[in-house]
């Protein structure tokens, strides 16, 4: 059994459930909408080991007891419950529940694909600047980027159109015919740097017609990775 | 070049800006409350990353740049900007120039002390306890729950207890008294965090680079913090760790990513270490001024290479 935790718009989460349930692989969707309003938590951390017990309201548990793999695709904590019921304190509840989610996902005993980060529940979201700087650093052909205080402030939050994903996988590649298959290696060597075991990297053509990295992200689109990409999935959740 | 980012007078960075010139190191504030003045452009690809900062008359050749030391405050609330609107030309320019500084900070090199992303841990206490476990410290028995049967078999298994915030947000730590069980009932819609409080003297540990500087810390009040604030008195006194605790305590600040970090542990009578949490941003000033331990000029000589 794998648990796929989404969000309820994630037309991805729905589509790798039933590409692992073909392969035989049971897969059931947790969407962030029922961790929101979940009716019992118990999260324990001490010197022996961390523990975690989630109680939906339809009475699923989620139990580090019995942990399965998780396929974790969380973007942002539900926040319909806080909004209704914590008022002027709805700023704080929120950092709480961030930060209480940031635990239990980390704590979770199975493999959890991705480990959620400070700057990301479902691996680190990083700056358009930060990507490219790892990127050059990995030795992938990169896109520049430059920046100044010219520029409106929101720069370099929305990712540049792709026209390739390549994708790696607690260490495998799994790149579109389109990429050079040399690309793989530094690929692999960006997503160690990032540190996230899923990693959806934006290739695009420079005006030399070249291939050049332009973003990426922890919760790519996965049907754009096919059936190579749910095959290396179903391995590494297996794990 | 070493810049100092943050606002002139605030203590840590005005204690920095001493020892550098103690030590004849060059530096040049980046004072926020001068932003208007201020510009920055750079470039990050395969050549890495270079770019100009200009200082007012100033220019800075960022591949000069060997250090840095940053504690900026939320630019959204500079005086200078007091009253002016969202999309007012002056406000709009401390915000573009602020996300340049701090995406170029990111991904500049050298000394950085420190960098936003390694930080992100103090967000969440039990994670980051997580994190401090696996370097060796023990973490103090924590239970994060909205059900308040927890709580009392909790209170139960380890006597008194205490509650604090999961986040960074409103972490002051109270103990749980018996009047606060009459409203236990409302952690129904929030989770939230106790402890085990332990028992044994406090101690405040800064580590910038491989320099350690350990301060014990008695006090009236369970958050010595804010003793002074609620009427209480608190004793600050400099400490020498054993050798394992120091080198754990250097591993661990190495671990998170963290060129200087504050660490506040907690040494129980019978002689265990444990750790309550990793400060990114340690306003230390308050221990040097009350110890005289050398933490400012430890930041200098790192910040220098020296």
């Amino acid at each position: 059994m794998t648990l796929i935790l989404c969000e309820a718009g994630d037309a991805a989460a729905p589509w790798a459930a039933e590409r692992l349930r073909a392969r035989g692989r049971s897969a059931d969707l947790v969407l962030s909408d029922a961790l929101g309003e979940a009716v019992r938590w118990e999260h324990r951390v001490d010197q022996a080991a961390a523990s975690v017990r989630i109680t939906l309201a339809d009475g699923r548990q989620l139990s580090s007891d019995a942990a399965e793999p998780i396929l974790n695709r969380i973007g942002s904590i539900p926040l319909a419950r806080l909004h209704a019921t914590a008022g002027e304190d709805y700023g704080y509840a929120m950092q709480e529940m961030f930060a209480l989610y940031l635990s239990w996902l980390h704590a979770w005993p199975a493999t959890v694909i991705n480990r959620p980060t400070p700057q990301g529940l479902a691996g680190a979201y990083r700056h358009g600047s930060a990507w490219a700087a790892l990127g050059a650093a990995a030795g992938l052909p990169t896109r520049a980027w430059a920046q100044s205080s010219a520029d409106p402030p929101e720069t370099g939050w929305a990712p540049p159109a792709a026209e390739a994903t390549a994708f790696v996988v607690a260490g495998r590649a799994v790149l579109p015919p389109a990429l050079p298959p040399e690309l793989a290696l530094p690929c692999r060597a960006l997503a160690a740097r990032a540190g996230t075991a899923l990693l959806g990297i934006g290739f695009a053509r420079d005006g030399l017609g070249e291939w050049e990295m332009v973003g990426a992200s922890p919760v790519p689109d996965l049907a754009l990775g096919g059936e190579p990409l749910v095959e290396a999935l179903a391995e590494a959740l297996a794990e | 070049m070493i810049l100092l980012c943050g606002i002139k007078s605030e203590p840590p960075l005005a204690m920095v800006a001493a020892a550098l010139r103690a030590i004849g190191a060059e530096f040049r504030f980046v004072h926020q409350r001068d932003v208007a003045q201020y510009a920055i452009a750079w470039r990050a690809g395969a050549g890495g990353v270079t770019g100009e900062l200009r200082l007012g008359r100033k220019r800075i050749d960022l591949a000069r740049v060997r250090g840095l030391y940053t504690r900026t405050m939320d630019d959204r609330i500079l005086p200078e900007l007091d009253g002016l609107a969202a999309d007012d030309p002056a406000r709009r320019h401390a915000r573009s120039f602020h996300e340049a500084l701090t995406r170029w900070i990111e991904v500049a090199p050298g000394r950085i002390v420190n960098r936003a992303e390694p930080q992100g841990s103090n967000g969440s206490k039990p994670y980051q306890a997580q994190l401090i476990a696996a370097h060796g410290f023990l973490p103090p028995p924590t239970l994060i729950t909205n059900d308040p049967a927890a709580v009392l078999a909790f209170r139960e298994e380890h006597g008194e207890i205490i509650y604090k915030s999961i986040s960074g947000v409103r972490s002051i730590v109270r103990k749980l008294e018996e009047a606060d069980l009459e409203r236990l009932e409302r952690i129904g819609w929030c989770p939230v965090q106790f402890q085990k409080a332990l028992a044994g003297t406090n101690i405040r540990v800064h580590v910038i680079g491989g320099a350690v500087y350990a301060t014990a810390i008695e006090s009236t009040h369970v958050d010595y913090r804010y003793a002074n604030r609620q009427g209480g008195r608190t004793r600050l006194r400099a400490v020498r760790l054993p050798g394992p605790v120091r080198a754990r305590c250097v591993a661990l600040a190495k671990g998170l990513g963290l060129a200087f970090a504050g660490i506040d542990l907690m040494r129980t009578e019978d002689g265990d270490y444990y750790c309550f949490e990793v400060n990114p941003q340690p306003a230390f000033s308050y221990y040097q001024a009350n110890t005289g331990q050398p933490i400012a000029r430890a930041v200098a000589r790192y910040l220098a290479g020296a």
